[in-house]
């Protein structure tokens, strides 16, 4: 049996990959201006938004299971035809390719910020540009590896992070609670949706590589519970922080998690080391986004190397990167703003559509399977 | 899978390599370890660095390293910074930058707000900078600090930590804390306390005796000081002494008592003695030493926190709060020696009686000067589920009017002490 373009990994490579892609995105991609103003109920509404995507991608993967489709990309050709499939997959494409820039944009700023101030934006994202390049130039197998064994790190950093600065926790910091009105954090889920449920389909988009649909759905499962529960905890403790006000005004709370502390320790600077992991866990992640989209890109056109649109699709990152400091920063910010509110449309729709299509088409397949037995 | 732990290794250290953006030799930089804000003469403030440096072998100073205070006047930070570049030749560093000084004039003009403008980032500033008012000009503080080099920095970040956790004669807090609760409004900031006495340094005492020595000569003379002067020579001895107690030896600049602050708007003062009953009030006591009188005699006891903090509130027009306090105490010396049946009898519930006084008395003068220091607002907000409502119920006009008791159990922390054993 010949391996698939990129390689093939198993159970334990496939809940990484898409475990560390999701807390990522979960946690890092917001923007505080956009998030906390009206109050603070992020820690309910982070880990809904990995969980509602859970929830869909379970319910996609049930889809796919009933029209007995392998991939995603054969469900969406069975549930809206050749075209439509198309479409929605090149779709999807760039879905991923945004949601591993959202995630690329606010590290390259927060090291812009927090630790080379004296450096220039543009030698920042080539440094970051690159290591993600030859991640996902590598393929599925670096990368798949690679999110396991920084998983288990990022993990036990994260922890060590949330515990450290336990002293400056306090629970009046949580009122009011919920602090924003229930419709509210369902808008928020909903919308944070947007940058989490594209590592899913990511994932069943590749389901071949990855030992078949029933491991994606046990790995997704897994992955997201876990980044579920992580994101719960990180947000909670940056809830513990600091107050809705403070927190629209503080560009990455969790950076700034130990500030509180009264009494200096031997961990106390420990800030910009975490940065540097955090930082590891995103080039993993972004190699995912770029390899998933190129992979998907290299399946329609028919090429049977992903490598070649791993190339180009990292010239038009770089390139974004680039445009935001070159005088495009202000349409970036609206791009961004437009997507953090209406994203989502962009995505639900044509996922829905292609499930109800796919078990219609399954279900008049079955019936007209009937009636020739029965003839 | 060698393979991708040797990548995992290099990406791990590839932040090593990262010193190469923007690299600086260490050798040009001088870290600034506290920052002095005052009124300015030539320009709106006059900013003072305490600058730490290594220990020079010609040098009287400390192993701890040298201090060295330079400072100018600036219309912001950047602009005193630009000045005190002019004639350094180094830079200045404030990654290291541990506390900022604000003299009692500076707070009152606004500065704190102002500085709640700045941004750290680009200073390197990070926000667990701890602040401090001081009495005296903060630049006669920083100096008071460069005195034994960077060994009485040292000890002041001691003193300000055992203040709070053993005495609790002081608060302690940083930028952090004071932006949020200025900008919060649950809570109003209170800041540490530092003044100058210069009762401690043995020089200056001997030219206070010196002075005090000529004064007698005058008034032996017969000459009469009008009740005027008589007030101005307290608040000097008051100004240069321990909160107008002599003291001799340690560092001329101390840290003691509270300042209270109406959001970012300086707002008064209290002492260390009041300072113990706004912690109290707070739920942030520790532990600490106090006298209690009783008949015509005082009691030492020693106060410590259980961790039982209650309030309940009652919101309205005109918010009432129960705040309920448990301490453990020990009698530290009992000139009578009350019995522990005496203790039980009547004792006890004298000096909670008290303690319950002294803290409403607290709690009425930090009301009075608008100042939520005991962090009311912090319960208050409680009964609110959304911030829309919280906000509109706006806590801080209601504060003025609130009413609040305060109820005092001590329970007996050594009970062989407190009955009179040893």
């Amino acid at each position: 049996m010949s391996s698939p373009d990129g390689g093939r990994i198993g159970l334990q490579e496939t809940a990484y990959m898409l475990g560390v892609p999701l807390y990522i995105n979960a946690v890092f991609t917001f923007e505080s201006h956009y998030a906390y103003p009206g109050g603070n109920s992020s820690y309910i509404w982070v880990p809904a938004g990995v969980l509602l995507s859970l929830g869909l991608f379970l319910l996609v993967s049930g889809a796919m299971q009933r029209a007995k489709a392998n991939t995603l990309g054969e469900l969406y050709d069975k549930g809206l035809g050749k075209i439509g499939g198309r479409i929605c997959m090149a779709e999807l494409a760039a879905l991923l390719l945004i949601a591993g820039l959202a995630a690329m944009l606010r590290f390259i700023s927060m090291l812009y910020t927090y630790v080379f101030v004296r450096s220039v934006y543009s030698s920042i994202s080539l440094w970051i540009m690159g290591a993600v390049c030859i991640l996902a130039f590598w393929g599925m197998e670096t990368i798949g590896r690679l999110s396991k064994l920084l998983g288990i790190i990022l993990l036990v950093t994260m922890l060590v992070n949330l515990i450290l600065p336990a002293e400056s926790y306090e629970l009046y910091r949580l009122y009011p609670l919920p602090g924003n009105q229930w419709e509210e954090i369902g808008a928020y889920s909903l919308r944070h949706i947007f940058t989490l449920l594209p590592v899913f389909l990511g994932g069943l988009s590749m389901a071949e590589s990855l030992h078949g649909r029933a491991c994606v759905k046990k790995a997704g499962c897994i992955g997201g519970i876990g980044a579920a529960v992580l994101a719960f905890l990180t947000q909670l403790c940056i809830s513990l922080t600091y107050g809705y006000q403070d927190l629209s005004a503080i560009y990455f709370p969790l950076y700034r998690l130990d500030m509180d502390m009264l009494q200096e320790g031997y961990f106390f600077r420990l800030d910009k080391i975490s940065l540097f992991l955090w930082l590891a866990a995103e080039l993993v992640a972004a190699a995912y986004f770029l390899f998933a989209a190129s992979r998907i890109a290299g399946q329609e056109l028919g090429l049977k190397n992903s490598r070649p649109a791993v190339a180009a699709f990292s010239v038009l990152l770089s390139c974004a990167l680039f445009y935001e400091r070159s005088g495009g920063y202000w349409l970036v910010e609206r791009v961004k703003s437009w997507l953090d509110l209406y994203g989502w449309l962009l995505l639900l729709p044509g996922l829905l559509a292609a499930c109800i299509g796919a078990l219609r088409h399954g279900s008049h397949k079955e019936k007209e399977r009937e009636i020739y037995e029965k003839v | 899978m060698k393979k991708f732990s040797l990548f995992f290794l290099i990406m791990l250290l590839l932040p090593v390599n990262a010193g190469c953006l923007g690299a600086v030799p260490l050798d040009a930089y001088k870290y600034v370890s506290s920052l002095g804000v005052d009124i300015g003469e030539s320009k709106a403030y006059s900013i003072t660095f305490l600058v730490q440096s290594e220990a020079n072998e010609s040098s009287t100073q400390s192993a701890a390293g040298e201090a060295l205070v330079l400072g100018a006047d600036g219309d912001d930070l950047f602009d005193a910074i630009t000045t005190a570049h002019m004639g350094a030749p180094y830079q200045l560093n404030f990654e290291r930058l541990n506390t900022i000084i604000f003299s009692k004039e500076a707070a009152e003009a606004g500065c704190l707000e102002k500085l709640g403008r700045v941004a750290l980032n680009a200073l390197n500033i990070r926000q667990s900078v701890k602040l401090l008012i001081c009495l005296c000009p903060a630049q006669t503080y920083l100096q008071g600090m460069a005195g034994a080099g960077m060994q009485n920095m040292t000890k002041l970040q001691q003193s300000l930590l055992k203040n709070y956790n053993e005495e609790g004669i002081s608060p302690i807090i940083n930028y952090s804390l004071v932006h949020e609760a200025a900008e919060g409004g649950r809570i109003d900031p209170v800041l540490s306390l530092g003044a100058l006495d210069t009762s401690a340094a043995q020089a200056a005492k001997a030219e206070s005796a010196a002075l005090s020595s000529e004064a007698g000569e005058k008034n032996g003379e017969g000459s009469e000081k009008t009740g005027q002067e008589g007030q101005t020579s307290q608040e000097a001895e008051a100004q240069y002494t321990t909160e107008g107690v002599l003291r001799f030896g340690g560092m001329s600049i101390y840290a003691s008592g509270a300042a209270l602050f109406d959001r970012w708007q300086f707002a008064g003062v209290l002492n260390g003695f009041d300072t113990r009953f706004l912690l109290m009030g707070r739920g942030e006591f520790q532990r600490g030493r106090l006298q209690v009188p009783y008949g015509d005699d005082r009691l030492t006891i020693f106060l410590a926190n259980t961790g039982l903090y209650e309030t309940e509130m009652e919101l309205g027009e005109v918010p009432k709060a129960r705040v309920s306090l448990l301490f453990t105490c020990e009698v530290l010396q009992d000139d009578q020696g009350v019995s522990e049946a005496g203790w039980e009898q009547g004792l006890r519930q004298a000096v909670e009686e008290y303690l319950e006084a002294e803290i409403s008395r607290v709690f009425a003068r930090c009301q009075a000067l608008n100042s939520d220091a005991m962090g009311m607002g912090r319960v208050a907000s409680r009964h609110f589920s959304t911030v829309e409502e919280w906000e509109a119920y706006n806590w801080k006009t209601k504060y003025p009017q609130m009413e609040a008791s305060f109820h005092v159990r001590l329970t007996p922390l050594d009970e062989n002490i407190t009955s009179g054993l040893e």
